[in-house]
């Protein structure tokens, strides 16, 4: 068959499982047939319709199940980006720091943004456990448990990366605290965030070791940092994108092989609803903060903070708009 | 659905007896100048075996035909009398109104 151009490739890779799986083969054929001009935006908007409203006949799962196991992966992509593109939209916000004038704005936006993502964190941390035991439990009795392998790699690459991070937060306590011995403090946790609550940015820092360093440029410049420090931090950053790729993608994978129970997935269904609120009320509060900066000061010329605030409202949407098909599709059936 | 919408035009190719992919294409270009592309091509079919109107025959996994089901067939069938009668009732305002 003719080799298509990786574009191409991709996007077909983008499709839903389910979907590869029954109309794969004879969609690279027809592309084959016709050629590939003018179909990658015909693809792109193919992969968003087909993640939001799945529609499958013939053999395989019901329409629930697979309206279900749609929105669990649809939530947890979205989470998976909005924990990366949280640690952007960190750097943001305060890197360079807000003028004081803003800072009124920048805290109370911030502190509903921080709390929002503990909550999520917490719950998301909650379901990921529960959803763990039940895939294990269900893979064990259905004797596929070889189908979980494609969780060992995510695990191996998560730890492989926070152990790359713990050496480097050493390496940068040891260079700031013989330069500011008052204030650096292991993995950026000073006075203040120990003495309240846990919160969720304190997460989101020491996920981030850059957007710490930078913050604290107020006090240590630049040149008081090993420059080969900010290379190995540059390195790191850059490894979080294959993280975040296998993040988003391996429990999804393993989710299509060990097909729940039914009970099991509508639990999980349901309790997805407080990461997709989580999301939600993050994606309005950087919306809204993002409008108010931009008409307010020129903080944000290259538009990053702009991007990565529209980046986290579709990514929200999509989330927000299949967790409600789901619920219409567990409503109907249960009525 | 509407006259050009991809769903219309699959069960309109379909009705001359069962066709794949590149097919459907062919006939649906030939027959209304619109050319779908396989990421609504295939998201139609999907939509489409999903309410039971059509249906894979047993084939190639790269070149699988699809036919019309009875449910497909009265489907096809109201649409397009609804079509025949706004067409015709339109066409006629016209030739009354001399526009």
């Amino acid at each position: 068959m003719t080799r298509l151009p990786r574009r191409i490739r991709l996007l077909l890779a983008c499709y839903p499982p389910s979907f590869k799986d029954r109309y794969g083969d004879e969609q690279r054929s027809l592309l084959a047939d016709l050629g590939t001009d003018g179909t990658t935006v015909d693809l792109a908007t193919g992969v968003v319709k087909a993640w939001l409203r799945p529609a499958l006949g013939g053999p395989g799962p019901s329409w629930p199940t697979l309206r279900m196991t749609s929105t669990l992966s649809t939530v947890w992509v979205a989470w998976v980006a909005a924990f990366f593109g949280g640690l952007a939209w960190n750097r943001l916000v305060n890197d360079p720091p807000i003028p004081a004038t803003y800072s009124d704005v920048g805290g109370t936006l911030n502190r509903i943004v921080q709390d929002a993502w503990s909550v999520g964190v917490g719950v998301i941390a909650l379901l990921v456990t529960v959803a763990f035991v039940l895939v294990v439990r269900q893979a064990r009795s259905s004797g596929v448990a070889g189908s979980l392998k494609p969780l060992g790699l995510f695990f191996a690459y998560a730890v492989s990366m926070a152990v790359a991070l713990w050496v480097l937060a050493l390496i940068r306590y040891t260079a700031l605290a013989r330069e500011v011995r008052s204030s650096a403090v292991p993995l950026g946790l000073d006075g203040s965030p120990l003495a309240t609550p846990p919160r969720g940015w304190m997460l989101v820092k020491t996920a981030a070791p850059s957007v710490d360093l930078t913050q604290r440029s107020v006090m240590v410049t630049y040149e008081r940092i090993y420059p080969w420090y900010l290379v190995a931090v540059g390195i790191w950053v850059l490894a979080l994108i294959p993280l975040a790729v296998i993040g988003a993608r391996q429990p999804i994978l393993v989710l299509r092989k060990v097909r729940l129970t039914a009970a099991a997935l509508r639990v999980l269904t349901w309790a997805a609803g407080a990461p997709v609120v989580t999301l939600c009320v993050m994606a309005i509060s950087a919306v809204w903060f993002t409008v108010y900066q931009g008409t307010t000061s020129t903080l944000d010329p290259p538009g990053l903070l702009l991007c990565a605030s529209i980046g986290l409202a579709i990514s929200s949407l999509m989330a927000a708009v299949s967790y409600a098909r789901s619920v219409r599709a567990m409503t109907a059936t249960t009525r | 659905m509407a006259a050009l919408d991809p769903q219309t035009l699959i069960l309109n190719a379909l009705a001359s007896g069962p066709k794949h992919g590149y097919a459907m294409t062919q006939d649906i270009a030939e027959v209304s100048g619109v050319r779908l592309g396989p990421g609504t091509l295939y998201g139609a079919i999907a939509r489409l075996e999903g309410k039971g109107y059509i249906r894979a025959l047993p084939g190639d996994d790269r070149r699988r035909p699809y036919e019309l089901t009875a449910a497909g067939v009265a489907e096809l069938q109201a649409e397009l009398t609804r079509m025949k009668r706004v067409a015709s009732t339109g066409l006629g305002r016209l030739a009354a109104g001399g526009a």
